[in-house]
Parts: C-alpha cells; sequence; structure tokens
C-alpha cells in the first residue's frame, strides 16, 4: 500500500454532510484534488482542509466533523506529521496556522500566552527584545508551530538546564473532541487548581484535544554562553566525564554527545572517525562562572584529544545548528529512533545504536541529550529497499529490547511510510506498559466518537 | 452514617462491621483502627474541616492497597488516602466516612540510584529524610513545604506541593519521574520510571496534583539534584510592603532568578521575632529573604545586583547572612512563620492564593483594604518569587462575628487572586475547602473536561469523593460549612 489512499469514506455520513455543516457554521474550507498531497497523512489524502482564524472557528469545525462522524487532523506547520501510525481515517485537515498571535505577554511575569499556530520563531524574536525566552530548542523551531511542537512533545539540547514542555508549560486551552473550548492551569507560575491536564495534553499529539492556546513559563536568556568540544576513542571513554559533570555542581546547559556521522555536520576540525564521538557542553550564564565552568569541564575532559573552548562567533552558531538537527524528524526519507534510557546509560545507549545500525548495514547519525539520556539514530540510506526496511524492523526490535532492557523506551519518529505498512509493519510506539489501559480509557472519555486524529497514537488510540 | 462500617449491637456496644473483619482477614488485626476512640484522631488534617472514618487502615503494601480499595469497592465505600495529615485543603479528609488509608507503615526509601539521580521512596515517608538521606552524597531533594519534617512524599504527589525552593527549580511535578500506584478498580499500575521518556499520555504528570481522586500511590521515583557549591541568603528590609513587592518584580527582570525570594509584612516579622530573635528589625513594614545558588564565582555576581536593585526601592539596610547557622536561623524563623503567627492569636485561617507578580503590589494594598474593611488583622509571609501568597487572617472564634468576617475576608481575597488573572491555590489544594470556588477561575466546560478525567478512572466514584469539584448547584462558597471553626 505504497500509494496514497483517499480519505477513510467514513461509514456514517455522505460528503455532503459534512460540506453541509462546514458552511453552515460558516467556515472556510476547501476540497482536497486527486493530485493534491499537500495535507497527505502518512499516506491517507484527506477529502478537505481549513484553516480557522479563530478559536470559535476551530471549536466550529471539530463540532461540525464531530457531528457527522467525520476524522479531524489537526495540524501545525507539518513538521512533525510523520509520528504515530499512520491514521484510521483522516477526513479533514485543520490547519491551525491561523491562529498566530500573541494573547498577553507581560514581561514582568516571566509568563506569555500565544495562539498554538505561531511559530516558536516568531514567538523567540518577540521575547528576545524583553531579554528572554521561551525554554524550549527542538529542530526545526523557525518553522514548527507552537501548537504542534507541544503537541509532539519535542525537545532540544536545553532540556538539561529548562526541562521539557512539561516544566514550561503552564496553561492550555483546547478544543476538545465535541467542539467544546476548555481550558488548564493559567497564566499564573504556581498553581495547583483543578487536575493538571497540561500534563495530558503535552505529548498527546491531539488526540484528546485540538491545542489553540499555550501558556508558559519564561526564562532570562543567558547572559554568556561558553561552549566546551571534545573527541573521544569510544562512548565509553565520554562517560566518565559525564558522570562526574552529572554529580557536579557546575550546572551544565547541555550535554551533547554525537558519533562519527553526527559530528560530520560540525564545523571543520571537530569531526572524528569509526567509533569516536564528540562531546559538547554548553554552558550559559554570568561571564565568571562560565570561565569557571569552561575550565572545569576540560579539566575533566583528561582523556579526551583535541579539547576547546568555544566563545562566540560562527563556530558557536554552527555547532548549535549541529546539535539540533540530529534529531529533526522533518526530512523525507528518514527513519529516526528516539531512545529513552535512564541518563547514566546515555553513552551506552548511543554505542549499542550507533553499533547494531552498523550491522543492520546502515551508516548511523547518532546524537544524545546525554545528561537526559535520550539519544536519536537518525538513518538514511540512499534507497529504501525492501530489505532495508526489513533491516529498519529488525534493528527497532533489538533496540527496543535494549532500552526496555534498561527500563526505558524506544519510540520511531519518523519513516518511510512502508514501514508502517502490511503484516509486518512496525509499531512506532512500542508498547505503553501498564498504563496502557487507564489511557484508552481517557481517550474513550474524552473523545468517545474517535474524532480526533483516530488510530495514531499509542495502542492505535 | 451514610457508609457505615462500624455498627452497634443490640445492647449499644461498638460491633466490628462485615467490611472490618474482611480487611482484619486481609491485612491483619493490627492493620486496622475501628473503634470510634482511635478514630477520632483522624477527623482533622491541617485544614477547616472534620469528618469520621468508619475504618483506618494501615497498608504495608501495593498489594494492600489494592485489597482495600477492592474490598471498599464490592460494598460502595468510599475511600480516602492520608499521609501526615498536614494538608491545608481537607484532601485527607474522609468526608463522606468510609475507610481512611493510612500510608504511615509505607514509608521506606526502596531505592537510591546515584548515578541516575533517582530515588524511589514508598508514599509515607517523611519528605525531609529523603534529603537527609542523601545529604552525605551531596544531593537533595528539591521540593521543601514549610511542613517538610512532617508531611510525605505521597502526601507532596497528591497536592503538588511547592516550597520556598521551588521558584527556580519548580514544584512537585517536576521532581516526580515515576510512579506506582494502585486504580480505583484495585489494579496496580507503573507509570514513568527512571528515564525520561515513554510513550503514550503523561499519567504521572496527570497524578500529581490530583488530590487523591485518581488512585492512590504506592511508589515514587523522585528526582535529586546535586547541593549547589555555594548559597547567599540576603534579608532586605523595606520601609513599605509596596516598595519590597515592586523589588520583587526588579529583581526577577535583571535575569536573576533567585532559589527562593520571599516575603514578610511587619505583622508577621514581630510574631516571629516574639518567638525567637533572628535580627529581624521590629519597625521594618516588610523585609524580603532572597536567597542565591550557584558557583561561587556567580553568587557574588548575582548577590552585588540584587543589592543594587533593592537599595534602586529604597532597601533601608540589606543583611548577609555570615554563617551556615545565621542561614538556618532565617529559614527557620520563616518556616516557623506559621507557627510564630499561632502564638499570638487564639486562631488563624491560610489563605493560599496567586497572583502574577507585577501585581503584588497592588493585591497587597487591596488585602490590606480587606483587613482595614472586615476588622481583621491579616499577616502576609509567602513566596513573593512566584506570586504565591500566604495571608494569614487572624480572628477568635471565642468573639462573635469574627469567624464569620474571617469566611468573608478569605473569600474577597480568593476573589481578587482570581480577578488579577491568578490562581485560588499555589501549593495547598482545592480540596474540600475551595472547591465551590472553583468557577471563579474555571467554566462549566473546564470542570466537565476534568470531570471527564475523573470519570476515565475513577468511573464508580468512591475514590476521595467531595473533593476538587464544585458541589452541583452551590457556587462561590467558601469554608461555610456547618460552622465549625475548629483546629485552624
Amino acid at each position: 500500500m505504497s500509494e496514497t489512499e483517499s480519505g477513510s469514506a467514513g461509514p456514517s455520513t455522505t460528503t455532503g454532510e459534512i460540506e453541509a455543516a462546514l458552511s453552515a457554521a460558516d467556515l472556510e474550507w476547501r476540497a482536497v484534488g486527486a493530485d493534491d498531497d499537500a495535507f497527505t497523512v502518512a499516506g491517507v489524502r484527506p477529502a478537505y482542509v481549513c484553516a480557522p482564524a479563530s478559536v470559535d472557528e476551530v471549536a466550529a469545525t471539530v463540532k461540525a466533523a464531530s457531528a457527522a462522524g467525520r476524522a479531524v487532523i489537526p495540524r501545525g506547520a507539518g513538521t512533525r506529521m510523520s509520528l504515530g501510525f499512520p491514521p484510521r481515517a483522516a477526513d479533514l485537515v485543520l490547519q491551525t496556522t491561523g491562529l498566530n498571535e500573541i494573547v498577553e505577554y507581560e514581561p514582568a511575569d516571566l509568563t506569555v500566552t500565544v495562539q498554538a499556530g505561531m511559530t516558536l520563531g516568531a514567538i523567540q524574536e518577540r521575547l528576545r527584545a524583553e531579554g528572554q525566552m521561551l525554554a524550549l530548542d527542538p529542530p526545526a523551531a523557525e518553522t514548527a508551530t507552537i501548537g504542534g511542537l507541544i503537541a509532539a512533545n519535542a525537545s532540544g539540547p536545553l532540556r538539561l538546564m529548562y526541562g521539557t514542555a512539561r516544566d514550561i508549560v503552564i496553561g492550555t486551552r483546547v478544543v476538545n473532541a465535541d467542539g467544546i473550548v476548555s481550558k488548564a492551569g493559567g497564566r499564573v507560575v504556581k498553581n495547583v487548581a483543578g487536575y493538571d491536564l497540561n500534563k495530558l495534553y503535552v505529548g498527546s499529539l491531539g488526540t484528546v484535544g485540538v491545542i489553540v492556546e499555550l501558556s508558559f513559563k519564561l526564562h532570562p536568556l543567558p547572559a554568556n554562553e561558553g561552549m566546551v568540544v571534545a573527541a573521544f576513542k569510544t562512548a565509553a571513554d565520554a562517560a566518565k566525564p559525564i558522570a562526574a559533570l552529572m554529580r557536579s555542581p557546575l550546572g551544565p546547559a547541555a550535554i551533547e554527545v554525537l558519533d562519527a556521522g553526527a559530528a560530520a555536520s560540525l564545523p571543520d576540525g571537530l569531526a572524528v572517525d569509526g567509533d569516536g564521538v564528540v562531546l559538547v557542553v554548553s554552558a550559559q550564564g554570568f561571564e565568571k562562572a562560565i570561565q569557571r565552568q569552561l575550565r572545569d569541564i576540560q579539566a575533566l575532559c583528561d582523556q579526551a584529544t583535541g579539547v576547546q573552548s568555544i566563545r562566540e562567533g560562527e563556530t558557536l552558531t554552527s555547532v548549535w545548528a549541529a546539535l539540533r538537527s540530529y534529531s529533526d524528524p522533518s526530512a523525507a526519507d528518514l527513519a529516526l529512533l528516539k531512545l529513552a534510557v535512564p541518563p547514566a546509560r546515555g553513552t551506552v545507549a548511543l554505542a549499542t545504536a550507533h553499533t547494531a545500525a552498523q550491522e543492520a548495514g546502515f551508516m548511523p547519525q547518532t546524537g544524545a541529550h546525554a545528561g537526559s539520556g535520550v539519544v536519536y539514530l537518525r538513518l538514511q540510506p540512499d534507497t529504501w529497499t525492501t530489505g532495508a526496511l526489513a533491516n529498519l524492523a529488525a534493528l527497532v526490535t533489538r533496540l527496543r529490547g535494549f532500552a526496555r532492557g534498561e527500563g526505558g523506551s524506544l519510540v520511531l519518529e519518523a519513516c518511510p511510510l512502508a514501514a508502517l505498512q502490511g503484516e509486518a509493519g512496525i509499531d512506532p510506539w512500542g508498547d505503553a506498559g501498564s498504563g496502557f489501559p487507564v489511557m484508552r480509557s481517557l481517550k474513550e472519555n474524552l473523545d468517545p466518537k474517535g474524532t480526533l486524529n483516530p488510530g495514531r497514537f499509542v495502542g492505535r488510540l | 452514617m451514610a457508609h457505615g462500617t462500624v455498627e452497634r449491637g443490640i445492647a449499644g456496644e461498638v460491633v466490628k462491621s462485615a467490611l472490618v473483619e474482611e480487611l482484619e482477614r486481609a491485612l491483619g488485626a493490627d492493620a486496622v483502627l475501628w473503634r470510634p476512640y482511635d478514630l477520632m484522631l483522624y477527623e482533622y488534617d491541617g485544614s477547616i474541616d472534620k469528618s469520621r472514618a468508619q475504618a483506618v487502615v494501615f497498608p504495608r503494601s501495593a498489594r494492600d492497597v489494592s485489597a482495600i480499595i477492592k474490598a471498599c469497592n464490592a460494598r460502595g465505600v468510599p475511600y480516602t488516602a492520608r499521609g501526615a495529615g498536614t494538608g491545608l485543603s481537607g484532601g485527607a479528609i474522609p468526608s463522606q466516612g468510609g475507610v481512611l488509608i493510612s500510608f504511615a507503615r509505607m514509608n521506606r526509601i526502596l531505592d537510591i540510584d546515584l548515578a541516575n539521580l533517582r530515588a524511589t521512596v514508598e508514599p509515607g515517608l517523611v519528605n525531609l529524610r529523603l534529603s537527609q538521606a542523601v545529604a552525605h552524597e551531596k544531593l537533595l531533594y528539591v521540593p521543601d513545604p514549610s511542613s517538610q519534617k512532617a508531611c510525605t512524599i505521597g502526601g507532596n504527589v497528591g497536592e503538588n506541593s511547592g516550597g520556598p525552593h521551588t521558584l527556580r527549580y519548580g514544584v512537585t511535578t517536576n521532581h516526580t519521574l515515576g510512579l506506582e500506584f494502585v486504580l480505583p478498580d484495585g489494579e496496580i499500575v507503573e507509570t514513568g520510571g527512571s528515564a525520561l521518556e515513554y510513550p503514550g499520555y503523561d499519567l504521572t504528570g496527570l497524578y500529581v496534583g490530583s488530590e487523591g481522586t485518581l488512585g492512590m500511590a504506592t511508589k515514587v521515583i523522585c528526582r535529586l539534584v546535586p547541593m549547589a557549591e555555594s548559597v547567599k541568603t540576603l534579608l532586605v528590609v523595606f520601609p513599605t510592603i509596596a516598595a519590597a513587592s515592586t523589588a520583587v518584580g526588579g529583581i526577577i527582570s535583571r535575569r536573576i532568578i533567585p532559589a527562593a525570594l520571599e516575603m514578610m509584612d511587619n505583622l508577621c516579622i514581630q510574631a516571629v521575632e516574639s518567638k525567637a530573635k533572628v535580627g529581624f528589625p521590629l519597625d521594618a513594614e516588610a523585609v524580603l529573604i532572597v536567597e542565591v545558588e550557584g558557583l561561587a564565582e556567580e553568587i557574588e555576581s548575582m548577590a552585588e545586583e540584587i543589592d543594587a536593585v533593592c537599595r534602586g526601592y529604597d532597601a533601608l539596610d540589606i543583611r548577609i547572612a555570615k554563617d551556615e547557622a545565621e542561614r538556618a536561623r532565617v529559614w527557620a524563623a520563616r518556616k516557623g512563620a506559621f507557627g510564630a503567627i499561632g502564638a499570638i492569636t487564639p486562631d488563624y485561617y491560610t489563605v493560599d492564593g496567586v497572583v502574577p507578580r507585577s501585581k503584588l503590589p497592588e493585591v497587597l494594598a487591596e488585602i490590606g483594604e480587606i483587613s482595614k474593611r472586615s476588622g481583621q488583622r491579616i499577616a502576609n509571609v509567602f513566596h513573593a518569587g512566584d506570586g504565591n501568597l500566604h495571608p494569614l487572617i487572624l480572628f477568635d472564634e471565642d468573639v462573635p462575628g469574627e469567624t464569620e468576617r474571617t469566611i468573608e475576608a478569605g473569600a474577597d481575597i480568593m476573589r481578587l487572586c482570581a480577578e488579577s488573572g491568578g490562581s485560588l491555590s499555589g501549593e495547598h489544594g482545592i480540596g474540600m475547602e475551595k472547591k465551590d470556588l472553583m468557577p471563579l477561575i474555571f467554566s462549566e466546560d473546564d470542570v466537565e473536561i476534568m470531570q471527564r478525567v475523573k470519570r476515565a478512572l475513577d468511573p464508580a466514584g468512591y475514590c476521595n469523593p467531595d473533593k476538587l469539584f464544585p458541589t452541583p448547584g452551590r457556587c462561590l462558597e467558601m469554608f461555610a460549612r456547618k460552622g465549625s471553626a475548629v483546629g485552624w
């Protein structure tokens, strides 16, 4: 089934009914042509695309689709549509890019409320003018919408210092599956009133509500920055300084490890080969503290070669670009595996993924948020032959077994569509554990008709 | 007695109910309290309400908890979890009777994983014990409620507790990585773990702060963090509350997030000094306690900045704790402030609310007006850095009218928080106390979605009922129940 399928012919209504419902609600929508694959979701072409301009219009759209028994696929800028199973149905793609305003920004409160369709890049630009930032640095931040990033729970190297979406989202407004609009949390940084549904929506892939507005806790932009880059013969050699750093009071902003494949995108002179790895440690804050950190970090890297500090300029910028590219899921014909293990096992996971990928015939690019135990394995063969697809499936099984053995998990964040299809199709999420019945019950209570992203989440919820 | 498990015999003597006998068979007779005299001790938490359970049980394992819940379900009896009972919103009160599950015997540290900076603990562990257990490794568990010598990790998880040092490092939810909990159907589930990402909904995050209404935690995986290398604690004296609260915003706007930023007003300073001489100036209208942490090199820079900012807002005096002993005295005074207030008034009521930091000056001025209007003195001691107010309303329940005026003043403060874009609770929870105020900040639709989540996990509704959700048909009432004002 490599050909594009057309949107499911939902059993409950004819297409006329949803058209009538959308038109009755005075919404702008358009039918998707037979040769238009711009909005196709994992091979399923939607019948309609709608880009509401307000929260009320999003609500009306979802309500109309739900009433007509139709499936809605929420979409931001489309940078992470590769995540999850192919949808069971995709009648209407609901694009949030029309919701692109800052709702409230009071710099003195270090909080901001934005509409979900704003790009993270545009938000950061506004905050930067006040010396502040949203502490989230996932790949493709310039183009990705904030709603999509939160729904996909995307993160980047700075998660070591600032945490992930769950740590900075303080309020969420969503359109629920039947079109009602509700909020959780609020606009203050400390708040325990009501259930913390922010946590439910983060990473839920739009399956229990369409995120339309988000409030965040902000951070001051760091005054200064510095970086230590060091090459090691093996990942195991890098483990020692990382362990020492994690127990130290130095508080680095990021600890990243790249294998030879991922390090190839580093600026000239920083690459390694074979089983070598590059360790990158970022220090941010007051100048005096950075000088101390860089000195101490360098001392910890006594078994490394080519240790250097980078303070500013183009090199710093291009190292950051490399650190944010290895986990970018938005390229075509890419397989991207994300392993999460207890942090101290991060370098072991990196080496295991690197070696296993080589043994499976791939040229791996492997990078790790090593202080967080999150490892990305990126595979981009020239062509995805049947053999390569089979090798990918075997690799996912093997590495998932490894990750689970370590007490962690593996998610396949992107892959060629064919890898998900057929009898031997890969489960991109894996087993959700003993909590799965609760997850199913949540989905059934919050979206009983299966309106939102049906079939795409864990266990095909 | 809607859910009675204690029954009267023919002669009026107390006899065991069938449920008590079943619980004794399952857990042992020493794990069940059922005589009214014993049950009285468990009627309260740190809040206003009280209600007596018909049995208190002391499980030792998740299997025990599961057995208790299944026995309750079979008989249609509600059940409520209890840690140390220090909660301030009634979360641990068995408001509809039934079975109270005390976690006092599940208080072990099961594992300390130094390499991964994790600790796995049972819910009955006292908060401070965890930090003490890892102090020699120069590690700590961050959330530090003022009650940390008594409150339990499980209770903290239930309420998503905070504390002074959560300004920079986050609250309980940011330090809870995984849970084992028993669902309201008695099944045991594990969520999260030592890694930071798992597929599926974030059930750990959903559970934290659910006030014991979605199940009973039986294991908690906590994050440990390295202690800061250096700490500096500044005590800054201000001529007015307005100056102090404006300075709070001034500090934050200088790219400094202190580890803690606390405020005390004059009434509170007087109370604290009358109990223990810390050296707070008695004539100061407000003091800020500002603590900065980090590398030795950077806290100097931070302290200098803070000094400059505070002087710009008319600070009268800035003192830096000269050693660990002095620092400890300042914190003992801050954490003992509620107790000190208790010594100068027969009764007080602690209000917990949040406002945006930038609104602090006007909100504190308005609280002053509320105090004047009501005639009740109000002391302020709170987490200024994150806008989390704790006005303490002083009253004497034996003086006619004072209780009512206190109730009204508390409700006025809650309205004030809501109107300024804030929240009804920063760290104490909604519980029984504020459930009927929820409409101040949540619409019917907001509450309906939360109800759907409750139904998804607890369709039968026996798990800590009567908490958090507004009573249908009742609106905007706080504490005005059954005239009980004992034990505030």
